[in-house]
């Protein structure tokens, strides 16, 4: 069998060639790649001048772009300025509103008077006032300004107006000196573009007065503005011979993986016709299966997208499993897995559902194999889901993305992949579930339709059965009782519609995929409560576990990296340093800003005395320890202190000096401290945390709560709940397993929480670990489903759309659908309007109540400052600041004019990671609009805040408050983030109501449509004995009667035509016939006359004559035999249209156009195909005409079985219907016999004279069951008798 | 379809049966019982930094527990699944490509069991040097790395 196919395939031939193209290439390709190696080798000198040559006309290009980008900006700013700055236009609002605009966002601008007086600035300032003016390079020349933290690249220009010249400057951010890590940072760094693009090392230095480097491993070259300057140097490492030979081995590689995926891609095309031709669907399935796995693998091994791409989704770190040996160890190779095994388990449902509808399948009945098939799809079935709820745990726990920890509803990128590889997962694993139930179906014994229903009823309830029995007898069950019977049941109900109700329909496939969103996301959702929950031990293990190895090894690995930096070498001999400024560039490029840990870095010069320092939580008080004066040593020196002002608090502090030279020029030390009270590191502001921290990243530390108990008293409480002695009781009463620990929810202030506690002991105490996290509303449970359910709604409906306008020619606009549409416009839009105002009134609330808790605490400080003036009689107003956020623990700032005077938080000013000028905006609201306060909100990086301006009058000087959330943590009672939660979740909730409820009403008010339309068909096809049966009133009711009207008057008419049509019939005919008998008779007359007057004039030749009359005589008769045979032969068959033809599909038809009668059909064909020779639509009528008289005689069930000898088919059409008596089965082929109260009676007479004709037979059989069968019996189609014909 | 061929068939299916529930037995396979007996800790330590010398995660793998913390000098840090530390430190070792791994410190008493050295390895065509940090905890008879430190 194998080689008799082998011998059929052909393929095509022109794909073939371009098969073989490529493969030529590939091989092309293999050879060329060491001779380029080579040539490059030979030649590397030359080739290393070319590569430098390029990568410096490469990054002046890139620098010459940016530069572009600056100069455009400058000269559309001049434009704008000369027209706001003309006198005669003059408006300040203006000014500050074009400074101010959108469109300059990521730039700094400042416009500074005549006089020199800066007028008007941004909110990022670049260049202090005073380093502004003289300038430092000709105006309109491009360069760079290095501030402490960031270099600029920078031009100032001028504008004239009115004869007054005004200065403005430019700036844009080239690159940050420091790196954090955390989701509010954006990176600037010219260096690492350019690093990352040419694949090496490259040095940048922002200043003109750079000397080349002498290292002959580095090449250096200037970097020139447009007129020519030397702005700053560029140093780079030079490219090696062995990076480019990689490189280039990796480009043949990636070249030849190409290649090889269109090889076998066009191989697969060129197959195509012939994979098409295959007449089994099981080989054609399992060929298609083997093209999918080869190709999935193909597309791994040749590292094809994974090597093509960068970014989120080829990061392990976003999801990565070793399953199937790497085929998912990113979102993308996941997703390109999860697309193959859908698309294989797509083929094999169509496949199966051809099958179920192709009547002609073989179902024989074997119960023996139906209970083996039964056992091997129970087992597969229940394997499948635990497979599908590995995937998804996998998801959840393989993966650093959190889908339910952030209210956010538009997801990042690599979020959104692994939430439609979910689906993708998801869809195929409900496909190869409902096709299992199906396939179990299809190989029934008994396939009528109520038995079968009662076998369905049985099947789901033993699957249900061995579902809750595999769960109970595994070590690990993956999911729960009630979660397996839930997913078994909407499987089910997946089968019923597909099987039951419409085998067909596209819309199964929908629903498979509707069904498979909520059960994916339901899996996804129960795993990441239990991660949750695995969170909470592993919090409770983390602040148990000693950490001070890490943490000396942290201290240790800073200080060594510091001792090692140039700059901080560089810096020591430039005593203008802002040491302040480098300290924090050291901590934030080192792990203790990763670990998110309260710690502190401070820099010192030889004699001990600080010079700079960073402090994220830990304040040495600017003295260096004892033990530390005078180290010399080369290795960190790391002791245990205490944090001054706190001896309960320990930290670690550790030293080294900085050499150059073996010359000492100073200290950098650097403390860590692990406290229980800073868990969540409140000491540092959210814009600085990394939000990674030590203990876990699954939920938000913040919303935790943690008791710690020792000998069963409450020693240190995480959080700002402090639970009662009653709330206290269940924790210390609580039953620990054998590893002691338990799982409780417990109650605290009207909240209910999941709780861990973990007993250990430490030193001869008893200590228990207490966590605890608040149980999510309901709200939440919802918003969690629903923003996953609908961006999976969103891929659905664009896979929709697709499929719409690819076949687009089937598309049926109905009436049912554009009902649905309405019903859907209708009330999904005020939802949303609702929703969206509800949202806006929310924003309002919250800012209305931000303002008010804002402003609260701005009047809170200003009463305590004239308080504490008042009392200690003093003038120093920065001194009383200082004492007042001391001693109310409230961070804010105070401006005077435009500049700031005080901060509580100064370092980050003093280090120039903040401005300290006043927000422009703030500047000209209360200045020059006089408001008393202003909230606005304001951005560091992509951190955005609120801060409240407000002015004040302190013993007769202006001031102006500043308090924002930057610093201040600002509980608000009403939460938009909540109010989201809340609306989102419950709407989503009401629109699938809305959405199911339209869908419902569209299909009952469409549905006498329907029948009107199914019931024209019927007439169309010659059937007029359709009855339509409605409960409809008005409309449809005059519709329904003026239809059945017009049916019964059109049967009239059309009997009445027929009668008449075959009287004229009849009437011609005779009038043919009598003329044609006519013309032989004549002769015999003549002839027999002749013959009388012969006999009586005893003619001689009386024997030849009588010879001859007889034979003339003869010879009319045999003319008028001749004349009845064709008269008889013409009255028996009517003018058919004789064709080669299935009789299946015939059947079929006829069969659905009685849908709508509610009449069960069982078609049992014994053969594959009924090939006959016949006219179709007299068949039809038949057929039509033997299922009426059923319908008519009651009949609730019709069956039709074929059979089929060496050559003839055997039909037997039986029903349940009332039967026909025995003493009129001879009659009922007769004309004009009925025992109908109407019709013709000639509907059986039609259909025997039509199966005679064709050479068949029809007949009554008699069998014992009640209800009437006949027996038609027709020849098979034989090719010889068509030619003949 | 003969009597033997149902018969094999039902065979058949009882044995996957029974596979399936020994399957669920096994661990997953990157803390497979590979290692069956708690082997001493320098053997533990020694095994891991033939594993970081040589780049091969798969040295390494036997060892991670199912939650560890990596800290890698590419900005990788945080909490990662044992099957997402595969690829990550895969992925680090192909980037960062060792040239010499030793342990310098190896602490192996019972309340802290950690090891630091020095790695040098070429990144863009520049050799440097980064330390090395890798604590562990006794997980029934094995030793599982609970941090690795990169910087």
């Amino acid at each position: 069998m194998i080689t008799e196919f082998l011998k059929k395939i052909k393929g095509d031939r022109k794909y073939f060639a371009i098969v073989f193209f490529i493969l030529s290439l590939i091989f092309l390709s293999g050879i060329l790649s060491p001779i380029l190696v080579s040539h490059v080798k030979d030649n590397w000198d030359k080739e290393l001048t070319i590569k430098i040559n390029n990568i410096q006309s490469s990054v002046n290009s890139i620098f010459n772009g940016r530069e572009d980008n600056l100069l455009l900006c400058v000269k559309d700013l001049k434009v704008k300025l000369r027209k706001v700055l003309n006198p005669r236009n003059a408006s300040y609002g203006a000014l500050i509103k074009l400074v101010n605009d959108e469109d300059y966002e990521n730039y700094s601008i400042e416009v500074l008077a005549p006089n020199g007086k800066l007028i008007a600035w941004s909110p990022m300032v670049a260049l202090p006032q005073n380093d502004i003016l003289p300038l430092a390079f000709p105006a309109g020349q491009i360069h760079f300004y290095n501030s402490e933290l960031v270099t600029y690249l920078t031009v100032t220009d001028t504008v004239l107006s009115d004869n007054d010249l005004f200065y403005f400057v430019v700036s844009i951010p080239f690159e940050k000196q420091y790196s954090i890590q955390n989701p509010y940072y954006r990176s600037v760094s010219f260096t690492k573009d350019i690093s990352d693009k040419f694949l090496t090392r490259f040095y940048v230095d922002y200043t003109p007065f750079t000397e080349m480097t002498k290292d002959g491993r580095k090449y250096s070259f200037e970097l020139l503005n447009k007129q020519g300057s030397k702005v700053g140097l560029v140093t780079f490492f030079k490219p090696s011979l062995g990076t480019t030979i990689d490189s280039l081995y990796q480009a043949t590689t990636e070249i030849q993986a190409i290649l090889t995926f269109l090889v076998y891609l066009f191989v697969g095309i060129g197959f195509r016709k012939d994979f098409k031709a295959i007449k089994f669907r099981s080989a054609r399935f399992l060929i298609f299966t083997v093209y999918c796995t080869v190709y999935r693998s193909l597309l791994y091994y040749l590292g094809f997208p994974s090597s093509f791409l960068r970014g989120p989704l080829v990061d392990p770190a976003n999801f990565s499993s070793t399953f199937g040996s790497g085929i998912v160890r990113s979102p993308i190779e996941f997703f390109i897995t999860a697309l193959f095994v859908l698309i294989i388990c797509i083929q094999g449902f169509r496949y199966l559902l051809d099958y179920l509808h192709d009547s002609a399948s073989r179902r024989p009945k074997n119960i023996f194999l139906f209970v083996i098939l039964y056992l091997l799809s129970t087992f597969l079935f229940l394997l499948t889901i635990r497979g599908l709820s590995a995937s998804v745990k996998s998801i959840v726990f393989d993966s650093s993305l959190r889908y339910f920890k952030e209210p956010n509803l538009i997801p990042n990128l690599a979020s959104l992949t692994m939430i439609l590889n979910l689906l993708l997962l998801g869809t195929a694993a409900v496909l190869f579930l409902c096709g299992l139930i199906l396939l179990l179906l299809a190989y029934l014994p008994k396939p009528e339709k109520k038995i079968s229903k009662y076998i369905f009823a049985g099947l789901f309830l033993s699957n249900q059965i061995w579902g809750l029995l595999f769960i109970e007898f595994q070590n690990e069950a993956l999911i729960s009782p009630v979660l397996s019977i839930i997913f078994i049941s909407l499987i089910f109900l997946l089968v019923y519609q597909t099987y039951y109700v419409d085998l067909k329909s596209v819309f199964n496939y929908i629903y498979i995929t509707l069904i498979a969103s909520v059960i994916s996301i339901t899996l996804l959702n129960y795993f990441n409560l239990e991660l949750e929950k695995i969170s909470l031990r592993t919090t409770a293990f983390e602040i148990n576990r000693p950490n001070e190895n890490l943490l000396r090894f942290l201290l240790r690995e800073t200080l060594q990296n510091a001792s090692a930096n140039e700059d901080v070498i560089t810096n020591f001999y430039d005593h203008n340093s802002n040491y302040d400024a480098e300290a924090f560039k050291l901590w934030a490029n080192s792990t203790l800003q990763r670990e998110s840990i309260n710690s502190s870095l401070s820099i010192w010069n030889k004699d001990g005395y600080e010079l700079g320092v960073f402090d994220a939580g830990i304040d040495l008080g600017g003295s260096l320890p004892g033990q530390f004066k005078n180290y010399s040593g080369q290795e960190p020196k790391i002791i245990e202190t205490v944090l001054p002002g706190d001896s309960s608090q320990k930290i670690l502090t550790g030293i080294i000096p900085v050499y150059d030279r073996e010359i000492k020029l100073g200290y950098v030390t650097a403390s860590i401290g692990f406290n229980f009270q800073n868990l969540g590191a409140n000491s540092i502001p959210d814009f600085l945390e990394s939000k990674k921290n030590i203990i876990n990243s699954v939920l938000d530390i913040k919303l935790l709560k943690i008791f710690k108990f020792t000998n069963s008293r409450l020693t240190q409480v995480y959080g700002d709940i402090y639970p009662s002695r009653d709330q206290i009781k269940p924790i210390l009463n609580a039953k620990l397993s054998q590893d002691n620990e338990a799982w409780l929810e417990l109650s605290l202030n009207g909240e209910d929480y999941y709780t861990y506690i973990l007993k250990t002991s430490k030193g001869g105490s008893q200590e228990i670990t207490v966590v605890l996290t608040k149980e999510k509303r309901l709200s939440w449970d919802l918003f969690n489903f629903f923003k996953i359910f609908l961006i999976h709604c969103i891929f659905i409906v664009l896979l929709l759309i697709i499929f719409l306008l690819s076949s687009i020619k089937k598309l049926k606009y109905s009436f049912r659908s554009q009902l649905l549409l309405v019903f859907l416009f209708i009330s999904i839009i005020p939802v949303i309007v609702l929703a969206v105002y509800n949202r806006q009134i929310a924003q309002q609330r919250s800012q209305s109540a931000t303002f008010t808790e804002l402003n609260e605490r701005s009047n809170y400080i200003e009463n305590n400052i004239r308080k504490e003036l008042k009392i200690t009689g003093s003038n120093d107003f920065i001194q009383t600041f200082d004492d007042v956020s001391r001693e109310l623990g409230i961070s804010f700032s105070i401006y005077e004019g435009t500049n700031q005077i005080f901060n509580s938080s100064e370092q980050y000013y003093k280090i120039g990671l903040l401005t300290d000028k006043l927000n422009p905006e703030v500047y000209y609201e209360l200045n020059y609009l006089s408001y008393r306060e202003y909230l606005t909100k304001e951005k560091i990086d992509n951190f955005v805040y609120d801060a409240f301006y407000k002015k004040v009058t302190i013993k007769g000087t202006p001031f102006i408050i500043c308090v924002s959330d930057a610093f201040n943590k600002v509980r608000l009672t009403f939460s938009v983030m909540g109010n989201d939660v809340f609306l989102f979740g419950v709407y989503s909730f009401a629109t699938l109501i809305m959405i199911i409820l339209s869908a419902f009403l569209a299909n009952r008010i469409s549905l006498p449509i329907r029948k009107l339309t199914k019931a024209t068909g019927s007439i169309a096809h010659g059937d007029f004995n359709v009855e339509l049966k409605n409960n409809a009133k008005g409309e449809m009711k005059d519709l329904f009667n003026g239809f059945s009207s017009m049916t019964k008057e059109l049967q009239k008419n059309q009997v009445e035509l027929a009668e008449l049509e075959r009287e004229n019939a009849w009437k011609e005919m005779a009038k043919q016939v009598a003329h044609e008998i006519k013309n032989p008779l004549t002769p015999m007359k003549l002839a027999v006359q002749q013959l009388i007057v012969s006999y009586k004039d005893k003619n001689k030749n009386f024997d030849n004559i009588f010879e001859k009359i007889s034979s003339t005589i003869l010879s009319q008769i045999e003319n008028l035999s001749l004349i009845a045979s064709e008269f008889s032969r013409f009255a028996r068959m009517p003018n058919f249209k004789m064709e080669r033809l299935d009789l299946l599909p015939v059947i079929n038809d006829t069969v659905n156009l009685f849908v709508e009668e509610k009449i069960n059909f069982e078609v049992r064909p014994g053969v594959s195909e009924v090939i006959i020779e016949a006219d179709d639509s007299q068949l039809r009528r038949m057929f039509i005409n033997l299922f009426r008289n059923s319908v008519q005689a009651g009949a609730s069930k019709i069956e039709i079985s074929i059979d089929q000898d060496e050559n003839y088919f055997t039909l037997v059409v039986s029903d349940n219907g009332t039967g026909i008596p025995d003493g009129i089965k001879d009659k009922i082929f007769e004309s004009n016999f009925t025992t109908k109260s109407k019709g013709m009676g000639i509907g059986l007479k039609l259909a025997k004279r039509f199966i005679e004709g064709i050479n068949g037979s029809i007949e009554i059989i008699s069998r014992a069951e009640p209800g009437a069968a006949f027996r038609i019996t027709i020849p098979k189609y034989k090719i010889e008798n068509f030619k003949k014909s | 379809m003969k009597k033997t061929h149902y018969i094999l068939l039902l065979m058949s299916i009882v044995v996957m049966f029974n596979m399936n529930f020994k399957a669920q037995q096994r661990e997953n396979f990157i803390d497979s019982g590979r290692i069956k007996s708690r082997e001493p800790i320098g053997m533990t330590f020694n095994k891991i930094e033939k594993g970081i010398s040589s780049g091969k995660v798969s040295e390494l793998s036997a060892y991670f527990s199912s939650q560890m913390y990596l800290n890698l000098s590419n900005g990788i840090s945080g909490y990662y699944s044992s099957n997402q530390a595969y690829y990550i430190l895969e992925d680090f070792f192909d980037t960062y490509h060792v040239t010499e791994f030793k342990f310098d410190n190896i602490q192996n008493e019972e309340s802290s069991l950690y090891a630091t050295g020095s790695y040098h390895f070429l990144f863009k065509g520049k050799r440097d040097v980064a330390q090395v940090y890798v604590s562990v905890r006794q997980a029934g008879k094995k030793w599982k790395i609970t941090q690795i430190n990169i910087n």
